[in-house]
């Protein structure tokens, strides 16, 4: 089953001499449950497509479905709904917020929906990503894997369907990068999720099922890896 | 790149908008400085001229000295300029009926004038010319009735000149008369007419003023003379003044001695009262008002440097990577410090005195005919280069500790890519989430926000705290300065018409009423009356002070309810209301339906004499709903009555003239009918006041009035029209000059809190953007905004208005010194400083947040702080 399709989907950047075009009609489909590896040189326009895909830029032309809805004809609010429910971003730069402890980090999007917090599922979050006795502290409390691992668990706590990681690992050493990506997949595969992933490291892409390479804006190659 | 310095100016280029920001607080500081400086000193300017016109232009005057202590006196060496008065005497215009109580006859005051007196006096001639020789004069142009029909300027006048005595043989002195009084003539004298003099209000038909001419230079020594002079300098005026008169052999004591008054009013507004408690007072309420300025001033410019460099602390920590020194980069932030100050500065202390200008181009438009009419612009340099000292000194301290801070940015802070979270200190953060399902989550992150960052809250809080404070002092003062009646508020109608004998009522037809109300320019006619009676009410309700000032214990009536005698009932018939509401401080003004309902006056004045002040106090605590019982004597139906009214509402003071009840009375307030009722429809009205339009001619309700009182012989009016139109003129200039001044204090608060709030905004964009990503809706933010400011604006508040009521009551102790009142809590200050704050917290973050929610998400977490 599809559930993101990407259509003609186009992004220009600035206005005359300083023009980008970072995305130059991507057509794209991803099934449900698959776990997608986008690779390409800096600046080929990986980060704008993954960013496209979870509502939060803009297309210049071209279109999102995501479960055949059209991201970018919704609502403001609807979006944030979009965004809250449906997708769980992962960055390069943790992007915590401060004043929040681990715990309320990862459990911010249950919050804004003010949800009850199912106690079980967040204990195991905690205990997957070996936070359990970390769930009290405050980002500037906690290593960089740390964080990451506070990113992640913030990206799956509403078990949402799509999972877009921009280079989960960039900032890690090996060790945590591994157990990053464990981590991810163990989840993708116990709740039957999608996962995007952008990542410069060749392993992680040889894991993934497919693995899609940009370049300078357009697709190049699109490669299945297992099946 | 010549020098690394140049980094400023690309800083500010880059940080276009900020600069702009910073620049806009310097302007708007300096030029509150140099505005008020300027305001202060064009003000004081305006109001010498006001007292001048309405006291006369001089310092000190020289009552009763002979001619050659008078010549001695105009010409010593401390007098800058003088004029002199001679007293002649009077001259009988007319002899009256006989009937009523008023003196035997209409009389002319005479009196002759040396060559400037008659501008310096401000003697306002209607037509014709001052006089120029001892045999010409100038009379109230009202005066010629009482002369042969047809007598004209140019005409001659013969007067019998002398003076009047009561039937004991003592001499009857200016704005004295007896019923039994006895004219006895010493010379005649004939006077050629030449012109006819405006008078600034007429309240008494039986003397007319008269002006004549005398030389300076041919002074009788026989005679008496009153000197009016101004110092050359007024630094020591009671000291200087006794000298001269030293000088001038003036002898001060014993029987027929001189006299040595000054021009109270003009020295105190030139600072340099005779009074030096008033004269401290007054330089330390000055004083508290510009340090409050100077204060808000170095909040505001300090903030907007703060802010540009919390900006820019990850640039500064790139330099510090590629081997910048501590020192090179406070450098940088003083360079960027003076250029933004080398451009704010003159721009502030133009714009200071150039929005005062327009400020007096308007008042000389609107208020011509008031003292301000003349006002000028007084620029003045030592006002303008303190102001830029002020503002220079504000930048460079508000740049001292940014720059400080930017020197000790480690190099790390660039390298470390983690954003602002290194930066910040989060232990003090509460991690308690009882607040979650109260706040909501939004509410309850920007609650645990208040704690991410201790300095920039404390900075937050305190501009606006400043802010607060500033507008809670100055208004609570304003507040004073009506109380203490150093703004007179009182006012009277324009015209007047009553009983020639005041002994009995108004007997005007209905028609005649009506005819008057057509006159063109009349707005409204109210019919008057007002009695002396007692009033006895619960003892708790009166304030027992008023007897301790009286010294005299309180009376109390059979059944135990203290008597306030001395109090009055008067009624200002129906067409009254409006006029009352806008006095009304509690309750209702619904009196006119005819019922015992009536409004009261509880504010008094008494003297208090063993300290040598008035003292402003509530001579009772009443309140609408209050029973009270009047008893008067109503004369027409030769009977006492008793009657309980019930207080309707409670006026802040009382109208044309009667403001402050005296004497330890208080002031009822009737309709028509009521006053009908307990005093008798005979007795009624006993006079009508007519209020003209603002702005409309005079002219036609005069000449009907005059004609009017010709064909009602036993009627007169009274003409107060020239007084109160420039009384109004002066209220409306004094309330532009004040509600101006709190309008700029109240801006510079909100252009500080905007301030502070927006860059908090942008600051926290990337965060912002994340809470969006992470899935927070458009509205969520706004709330977390609008909170996080409203946090910060009740904590201001709780601080702010307790300090701001602190302020007022040591500005209050400061005021107390000249004239006693008590302390009120500003309420309305605090209303309105509690509401505006809350507006300008919620509003201040909507136009950064506009900003957040156009650019897409993705654009605001990748942004470098």
């Amino acid at each position: 089953m599809e559930i993101v399709k990407t259509i003609d989907l186009k992004k220009v950047y600035g206005k005359g001499e300083n023009r980008v075009e970072a995305l130059r009609g991507i057509n794209l489909s991803i099934e449900k449950g698959e776990f997608v590896a986008i690779v390409g040189p800096s600046g080929s326009g990986k980060s704008t497509l993954l960013h496209l895909v979870g509502g939060v830029d803009k297309p210049t032309q071209g279109k999102v479905l995501v479960d055949g809805e059209d991201v970018y004809s919704l609502s403001e609010s609807k979006l944030a709904l979009f965004r809250r429910r449906k997708v769980g971003f992962i960055f390069q730069s943790y992007n915590l917020i401060p004043v929040l402890t681990a715990e309320e980090n990862i459990l911010l999007p249950l919050l804004l929906d003010r949800r009850e917090v199912d106690k079980a599922y967040l204990n195991e979050l905690l205990k997957l990503l070996g936070l359990e006795d970390r769930r009290h502290h405050l980002p500037s409390e906690l290593s960089g894997g740390q964080q990451q691992r506070v990113s992640i668990g913030r990206a799956l706590a509403y078990k949402p369907s799509i999972i877009l990681a921009d280079e989960p690992t960039g900032n890690l050493d090996g060790k945590n990068g591994n157990e990053i990506i464990e981590l991810l997949k163990y989840s993708v595969k116990k709740y039957h999720q999608t996962l995007m992933i952008i990542t410069h490291d060749p392993k992680i892409a040889a894991q993934a099922d497919r693995v899609i390479q940009i370049t300078d804006g357009m697709i190049v190659a699109q490669e299945v890896t297992q099946l | 790149m010549k020098s690394y310095l140049v980094l400023a100016d690309r800083f500010i280029k880059i940080q276009k908008k900020r600069a702009i920001l910073t620049i806009i607080g310097i302007i708007l500081s300096v030029a509150l400085i140099t505005g008020t400086g300027t305001l202060i000193l064009s003000w004081q300017e305006g109001m010498i001229q006001d007292a001048k016109r309405s006291n006369g232009d001089y310092h000190t005057k020289f009552l009763r000295v002979n001619g050659e202590s008078a010549q001695k006196i105009l010409h010593h060496v401390s007098v800058d300029n003088g004029f002199l008065i001679h007293q002649d005497g009077y001259a009988i215009m007319a002899h009256n009926s006989g009937e009523g109580i008023q003196p035997p006859h209409c009389y002319l005051s005479i009196q002759s004038f040396s060559a400037e007196a008659f501008q310096r006096l401000n003697v306002e001639l209607r037509e014709g010319r001052y006089p120029q020789a001892p045999d010409e004069i100038i009379l109230d142009y009202w005066a010629l009735k009482n002369f042969p029909e047809g007598t004209q300027i140019g005409d001659t006048l013969t007067l019998e000149i002398g003076d009047r005595f009561t039937p004991e043989g003592v001499m009857l002195e200016e704005g004295t008369w007896s019923e039994k009084e006895v004219f006895e003539g010493r010379t005649t004298k004939t006077y050629k007419l030449v012109g006819l003099v405006q008078p600034n209000m007429i309240t008494d038909w039986n003397f007319a003023q008269a002006y004549s001419y005398t030389h300076e230079g041919q002074l009788d020594q026989s005679q008496s003379y009153d000197v009016y002079v101004s110092l050359r300098s007024v630094k020591n005026t009671v000291k200087d003044s006794e000298d001269i008169a030293r000088a001038a052999d003036v002898t001060l004591t014993g029987e027929e001695a001189s006299e040595i008054s000054y021009n109270e009013r003009v020295l105190r507004l030139m600072g340099n009262s005779t009074n030096p408690i008033m004269d401290k007072t007054m330089r330390r309420i000055l004083l508290i008002i510009v340090s409050l300025i100077v204060v808000a001033t170095i909040a505001v410019i300090y903030n907007a440097f703060n802010m540009s460099v919390i900006e820019k602390v990850s640039q500064f920590g790139l330099l510090r990577c590629v081997g910048a020194t501590p020192r090179q980069i406070n450098a940088i932030v003083y360079r960027e410090a003076f250029i933004l100050a080398l451009i704010g500065i003159p721009l502030g202390a133009f714009c200071g005195v150039f929005a005062i200008s327009i400020l007096i181009e308007v008042i000389k438009r609107i208020a011509a005919d008031s003292g301000f009419g003349n006002m000028a612009l007084a620029i003045s340099w030592p006002v303008l280069l303190v102001s830029i000292a002020i503002g220079f000194l504000t930048v460079f301290l508000s740049a001292w500790m940014p720059a400080k801070r930017a020197g000790r940015v480690s190099p790390m802070e660039a390298v470390r890519n983690t954003g602002e979270i290194r930066k910040e200190k989060f232990k003090s953060i509460s991690r308690s989430r009882w607040l979650l399902p109260i706040l909501g989550p939004e509410g309850w992150i920007a609650w645990k926000n208040l704690g991410r960052n201790r300095k920039r809250f404390y900075i937050t809080v305190f501009s606006m705290v400043i802010s607060i404070v500033l507008f809670i002092a100055f208004g609570s003062m304003v507040d004073f300065a009506y109380k203490a009646e150093i703004i007179d508020e009182s006012t009277y109608p324009h015209f007047a018409i009553r009983n020639k004998y005041y002994d009995s009522s108004v007997k005007i037809s209905q028609e005649d009423e009506n005819r008057m109300m057509t006159i063109s320019g009349l707005q409204t006619l109210y019919r008057y009356g007002s009695t002396h009676g007692e009033v006895m009410l619960d003892k708790d309700k009166v304030n027992p002070d008023v007897y301790t000032f009286m010294n005299q214990p309180m009376n109390i009536d059979d059944e135990g309810r203290a008597i306030l005698s001395n109090s009055q009932f008067l009624t200002y018939g129906n067409n009254a209301e409006s006029i009352l509401k806008s006095y009304l401080i509690q309750g209702k003004t619904d009196i006119f339906d005819g019922s015992d309902r009536v409004l009261i006056v509880n504010a008094g004045k008494l003297y208090d004499g063993a300290r040598n002040k008035a003292v402003l106090l509530d001579v009772a605590t009443l309140k609408p709903g209050d029973k009270i019982t009047l008893s008067v004597y109503a004369e027409a139906m030769e009977e006492y009555k008793e009657i309980t009214l019930t207080v309707a509402g409670v006026l802040s003071q009382g109208i044309f003239g009667e403001t402050k009840n005296t004497y330890g009375g208080i002031q009822i307030i009737g309709s028509e009918e009521l006053y009908k009722k307990i005093m008798g429809e005979e007795s009624f009205p006993e006079a009508l006041f007519i209020q003209m339009e603002k702005g409309a001619d005079s002219s036609a309700m005069r000449d009907y009035l005059e004609d009017y009182t010709a064909r009602n012989p036993e009627l007169m009016y009274l003409d107060y029209d020239e007084a109160s139109r420039q009384m109004e003129n002066t209220m409306l200039v004094l309330s532009i000059f004040i509600y101006g001044f709190i309008a700029v204090i109240a801006l510079i608060g909100s252009v500080n809190i905007v301030n502070t709030i927006s860059t908090n905004i942008i600051l926290r964009r990337r965060e912002l953007s994340m809470l969006k990503a992470v899935g927070a809706t458009q509205k969520g933010i706004m709330r977390l905004v609008r909170l996080e400011g409203l946090f910060h604006g009740i904590i201001a508040l709780i601080i702010g208005t307790g300090l701001g009521c602190l302020l007022s009551k040591v500005l209050y102790n400061t005021a107390v010194a000249v004239e006693e009142f008590p302390w009120t809590f500003p309420t309305l200050q605090v209303v309105i400083a509690v509401m505006g704050t809350l507006l300008i917290t919620i509003l201040s973050g909507i136009i950064p947040l506009k900003r957040i929610n156009e650019a897409v998400i993705i654009e605001g977490i990748r942004c470098e702080e």
